[in-house]
């Protein structure tokens, strides 16, 4: 019997290529990446999904969703002291988990899209019998490990007992994308409409390569150039074009004759006007360049403005919650899908 | 006789938004006025341009243009570069890397102005002449 653990990271580690971007400051932090809405579906509902098509039960979830990230805006040194503070949480799951008598426990933290079989791995955890096996692909480490929960001492925290061992490495030969900046998620999301991954659209395929949420409207003028995902319940208004691998997320809306290219337009988020949207990513008033690297915060609502809708929660807390809710083991496989 | 004066200079303020938009017309307003404006904005300092911001600058390029002018937009910053081309305004503008080439631009003649082939039919009618000499 093998249960998981789940982290999610609330910000990238030190030293990764995020820390260091122009861009992060501004926009990363407005929405953890992994736990962000991509077509249709946060990266942490589908790991957690993997997860439990695999028989991992129970799956502990390690996050806070995160109502501090404003305060990590204002203090790095804040920032590396919360992922401590998220390995410590992780620390106490596992001693509940303890008495569940699991034989191995995966833990990973969401930072980044691994694909891999969790039953695979844990099959060569167990054939090795015993020692902490951690994931690797071609460019390093990833942050996934398998372990044996009765080997660690109670007094022991669980990221010093993972630093001190010298795990077994287990190969990741299938698509990891390690999240690291906002052009890791267009990467993820061109990846995905190309079929270049296992990261599928969540919605109906209307036309090749053309994919569509519940309850999104699309007016009969707008051209949709495969390969594209408008998300559930999304307005594009006439005119439009939506072209080169782009998203539009749940709930946001395109407004008359606006060209998206090669772009990602993220939850609640209104697009104005005549607008031409390249190579960018919109999340509410801010708009990040990626082929400048700029973030620019859009003060006026009539180009880029968050949507308020009705009885809102952050798409990355409501996805917590979802996959919090899920915790409780025997919960239904509807919760995450809402 | 139609006399032009010297291109202007107008450095574009941080935040070209509704607030600061009148102020900056009051600014730009006269010498748009003139016969034949020749203006630059240089606009290194933009940080945000607001679609009123946008619509001003329309409005200054337009007024040049029908008193036989222009106005030219430099040194574009990278956060008024994403806008305008939000914006698609970006194509509108004639826009130099500094307020100096922009200058230049107004008083160096356009190098495929100077010498301009010969229209394709003076060579038919050439022909046509040599035609009627023979006949």
């Amino acid at each position: 019997m093998a249960g998981a653990i789940v982290i999610v990271e609330p910000e990238a580690p030190r030293g990764s290529k995020l820390a260091h971007a122009p861009f992060s400051a501004g926009f990363k932090r407005q929405r953890p990446l992994a736990s962000g809405e991509v077509l249709g579906r946060s990266v942490l509902g589908r790991v957690v999904e993997n997860l439990e098509s695999a028989g991992i039960d129970p799956i502990a979830l390690v996050g806070n969703g995160s109502p501090s990230h404003d305060a990590l805006d204002r203090k790095r040194a804040v920032a590396s002291h919360a992922l401590t503070q998220l390995w410590q949480e992780a620390t106490r799951k596992l001693a509940g988990l303890r008495e569940q008598k699991l034989d191995a426990i995966l833990i990973l933290t969401v930072g980044a899209y691994i694909e891999f079989g969790p039953a695979e791995m844990l099959e060569f955890y167990r054939e090795l019998n015993g020692p902490v096996v951690r994931a690797h692909d071609k460019e390093g480490e990833l942050n996934l490990w398998v372990f044996d929960p009765a080997k660690i001492p109670v007094d022991v925290g669980l990221m010093n007992y993972l630093q001190a061992r010298k795990p077994v490495p287990y190969s990741v030969q299938s698509y990891v994308n390690r999240l690291q900046s906002p052009g890791d998620l267009r990467r993820l999301v061109v990846d995905s409409l190309s079929c270049r991954c296992n990261f599928k659209p969540s919605g109906v395929e209307v036309k090749p390569g053309v994919w569509m949420g519940q309850g999104s409207q699309v007016e009969r003028s707008v051209r949709l150039v495969a390969p594209a995902f408008i998300g559930r319940g999304a307005k594009v208004a006439g005119q439009c074009l939506v072209t080169r691998a782009s998203n539009i997320e749940s709930n946001s809306q395109v407004d008359y004759g606006t060209v998206i290219e090669d772009s990602s337009v993220l939850s609640n988020t209104y697009v104005g006007i005549g607008l031409d949207l390249s190579h960018s990513i919109a999340d509410g008033n801010h708009l990040l360049n990626l082929q400048r690297g700029i973030v620019l915060e859009i003060s006026d609502p009539v180009i880029l403005r968050r949507l308020e809708t009705k009885g809102r929660v952050e798409t990355g807390r409501r996805c917590l919650a979802d996959v919090a809710s899920r915790e409780i083991a025997a919960s239904s496989a509807e919760g995450i899908r809402r | 006789m139609l006399t032009s004066g010297p291109v202007i200079v107008i450095e574009v303020p941080e935040q070209l938004n509704e607030a600061e938009v009148s102020g900056f017309m009051q600014e730009l307003g006269p010498l748009l006025e003139c016969n034949r404006p020749r203006i630059v904005l240089d606009c290194s300092q933009v940080l945000s341009v607001d679609s009123a911001g946008v619509e001003m600058l329309l409005h200054c390029l337009e007024e040049a243009l029908k008193r036989d002018g222009d106005l030219k937009l430099a040194a574009l910053s990278p956060q008024a570069d994403v806008i305008l081309e939000l914006m698609r305004v970006a194509r509108v503008f004639e826009v130099f890397q500094t307020s100096e080439a922009a200058v230049r631009s107004f008083t160096t003649v356009p190098a495929d102005a100077l010498g301009q082939p010969a229209p394709w039919y003076a060579t038919v009618f050439g022909e046509l002449g040599a035609l009627k000499q023979a006949g």
